[in-house]
């Protein structure tokens, strides 16, 4: 017991060093992907396509090998720390990921908003900030915590690079104490333990978007088509964890 | 510089980390899905009791347990099998997902049908439910198995000899990092994109309602 | 109706507008006075909203003339010769079918966004002015709601004062109460005909009959894009000599 309760306290240093790495990726990711999201709904057709190439590109690549390559590839022009080499590197696969929820939830604005905007006069600058913003900001809320989620796990990646985060720290405190198994277990319910807090945020914003969002005549049709996924979450809540859903 | 014969070579372990992490992921999410779609609480709790710890976890972490960890015997000793049952139970709870959202899409009304001419238990099962089901699930499980495809990059921590574990050496001993890793992702997306098409397509088909599945 | 004080509120000349090589609005012409009300009935289908979005531009026509209160804002070359398109729909106010509120904005916000950003009001005037107007429909204890809190024919009661709110000249209405619980329409009904009693000038797609026969002056039946009658309200509502408009009058007043 006392070794558990000795093994914990290690482990907190480890855990705020992985918690600080999802941070700054989400921080760098998020206005990446928001951006990306209001290129893929240009009217440029190049700029699309850059667009799509990149994030394909960084959806598509292992994130660990997006780690390597910038931690092993960027070597060669700068020298990275190791917390700059993670911050960028999921930064980047953050970014991919939200992307195409930006693009979808900028998509998602209803048309008719957009044409009652217009016919109270409103400018186009107008429009983009005061009904498309906020509705993205709105409705992106619950699947951006969702890729966050896998932001936070995919930090222990940074394992690999001999990074002190929670699962490198847990290794390392295994290996001192010729007790493997045991930190291991204890990292392992650690991350169970904020990844559940972070679906249980997710579900309450959820909730804030069902709230917010209402009943407007398309969204009744849309809502019964999430009745399956709905019944799924609903399952999860006795739990307290959603699925953490991955756009294809 | 990469070698192609050993990134052939690394691929095939790819693949075979991917496709038998598939199949134990099947075979472990059938009975997760059944667990939770029935009527009895204690059994749904314990479906979702796996399915939260599975993937609660990090496959990272996951992989490290299984490896380091524990001893099951040839499992936590050959890294490509850690790996398969690793990201094979990470899956799970995804796939199952996968099939329970694919037997919830089919309407009551489909078993109702079924019952009133008299069908029976298999029939309605193979015949009706099934048929309309497997698109559904299908279209998901492709989705989620293109991140499986890429959480096996992470059995080359534990040392098994894939693609990553491949390029990761060779830099060690002198490739150029930038280019051998980019050149690696580039295989990952001759994968990861094709998959994602069809995923994709897939399932703006099943919302349209247009796939039939012959039977 | 004759119009004592010199030019129409509106005046739209050869209004065309097809989709593709689908001709959709074949030269459609109409003269609203100042005050007037006209109901536009047809069959689905018929062209009434594409017509009534042509009138603040939400479709650009194709072909055609529009002139507020005599000043031309859309020329034969498909020209708005006043400042832009924002400063017609300044003066031309639309209220859709599915309300189009701001789902982010409460009801008082939906109603004053528009009075800051278009109109360049205080926010303290354009308060003032929200409140007053959402009291006037009713809506008193709602203001701070957001749209998916309230039911359709609050959330339309909503649209409508956002729309006076800007003080327009004349007011589209493209089937107001059609999206609407049958029980909660006599409510916007209701705000619409205080809006005609109060000398609005208004253009209104609507199949409420028995409204349309109180409320409006003339009535202008639509078929494939083209008026097939235009006439006072309660000749055509009441006694249509033409056999289809007959049918059709019928049978939305649920006479067999
Ligand atoms: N944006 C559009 N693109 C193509 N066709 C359209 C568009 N809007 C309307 N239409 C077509 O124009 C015709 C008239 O539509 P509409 O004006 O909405 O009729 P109504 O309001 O009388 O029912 C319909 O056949 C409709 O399909
Ligand atoms: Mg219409």
């Amino acid at each position: 017991m006392q070794f558990v309760l000795d093994t914990l306290v290690e482990l907190i240093p480890g855990l705020w060093v992985s918690i600080q790495m999802a941070a700054v990726a989400i921080a760098v990711g998020i206005p990446l992907g928001f951006g990306a999201g209001l290129a893929l709904n240009s009217p440029s057709k190049a700029l699309r396509w850059i667009t799509i190439t990149l994030v394909e590109i960084f959806r598509g690549f292992p994130a660990l090998l997006t780690l390597y390559l910038v931690y092993f590839g960027l070597t060669n022009i700068v020298t990275l720390g190791r917390f700059t080499a993670v911050m960028i590197a999921f930064g980047v696969t953050t970014a991919a990921y939200t992307a195409e929820i930006f693009r979808a939830s900028i998509a998602s604005v209803p048309k008719g908003q957009i044409e009652a905007a217009q016919s109270v006069a409103l400018s186009r600058g107008q429009i983009t900030s005061r009904i498309i913003l906020p509705h993205v900001l709105n409705i992106a809320v619950p699947p951006i915590i969702g890729i966050a989620i896998i932001t936070f796990q995919g930090t222990a990646l940074a394992y690999a690079i001999g990074a002190r985060e929670l699962l490198g720290t847990a290794y390392s405190i295994g290996m001192i104490q010729f007790r493997v198994l045991e930190p291991l277990l204890l990292a392992a319910l650690l991350y169970l333990l904020v990844t559940s807090l972070m679906a249980w945020l997710e579900i309450l914003a959820e909730r804030r978007v069902a709230r917010l969002t209402g009943t407007n005549g398309n969204r009744v049709r849309a809502r019964r088509r999430n009745r399956v996924g709905r019944q799924l979450r609903r399952d999860d809540r006795a739990l307290g964890l959603a699925e953490a859903r991955i756009t294809p | 510089m990469l070698d192609p014969a050993y990134i052939l070579e690394g691929l095939w372990i790819t693949i075979q980390i991917w496709f038998g992490a598939l199949i134990v992921s099947t075979v472990l999410a059938i009975p997760v899905a059944m667990l939770r779609r029935t009527k009895n609480p204690g059994a749904r709790f314990l479906g979702a009791l796996w399915a939260w710890i599975a993937r609660g976890i990090p496959p990272i972490a996951w992989l490290i347990i299984i490896f380091f960890g524990l001893s099951l015997g040839i499992i936590s000793a050959v890294p490509v099998l850690a790996a398969i049952v690793g990201l094979g139970i990470v899956n799970s709870a995804y796939l199952g997902d996968s099939i329970r959202a694919g037997l919830d899409s089919v309407p009551d009304g489909q078993r109702e049908g079924a019952a009133s001419v008299a069908l029976n238990r298999w029939d309605t099962l193979f015949r009706v439910v099934l048929p309309q089901a497997v698109p559904v699930m299908l279209a998901s499980a492709a989705a989620y198995s293109i991140t499986l495809l890429k959480n096996t990059a992470i059995a080359s921590i534990i040392g098994a000899n894939e693609l990553v574990f491949y390029a990761y050496n060779a830099v060690q001993v002198g490739a150029d990092p930038l280019l051998s890793f980019f050149t690696i992702g580039l295989v990952y997306l001759a994968f990861t994109v094709p998959v994602g098409i069809i995923a994709r397509w897939l399932d703006t088909r099943v919302r349209r309602g247009t796939v039939k599945v012959a039977h | 109706m004759t119009n004592p004080d010199g030019a129409p509120a509106l005046s739209a000349k050869n209004i065309c507008k097809s989709f593709g090589d689908k001709k959709i609005l074949r030269g459609i012409s109409v003269d609203v006075a100042k005050g007037e009300h006209i109901a536009i009935i047809g069959p689905s289908g018929s062209g009434k909203s594409t017509f009534i979005r042509c009138l603040n531009l939400l479709e650009m026509p194709d072909n055609g003339t529009l002139r507020l209160d005599g000043q031309q804002v859309l020329d034969a070359e498909l020209k708005t010769p006043t400042r832009s398109v924002r400063s017609l729909r300044k003066r031309v106010g639309m209220v859709f079918q599915s309300f189009n509120l701001f789902s982010t904005h409460t009801a008082l916000e939906n109603v004053s966004l528009a009075q800051r950003l278009a109109l360049g009001r205080t926010r303290d005037e354009s308060s003032t002015r929200s409140e007053e107007l959402l009291k006037r429909v009713g809506l008193k204890d709602h203001m701070d709601k957001r749209p998916g809190q309230l039911s359709g024919g609050q959330q339309q009661r909503v649209a409508i004062a956002r729309t006076l709110a800007m003080d327009p000249e004349v007011i589209l209405f493209d089937e107001p109460t059609s999206a609407i619980d049958p029980e909660m329409r006599v409510e916007v009904l209701k705000v619409m005909t205080e809006l005609a009693e109060g000398g609005m000038t208004m253009m209104m797609v609507t199949h409420e009959i028995e409204f349309a026969k109180q409320a409006a002056d003339r009535v202008m039946f639509l078929a494939d894009g083209e008026v097939m009658e235009m006439g006072p309200s309660g000749q055509i509502l009441t006694d249509p000599e033409n056999e289809r408009i007959r049918r059709f009058v019928n049978a939305l007043s649920g006479v067999i």
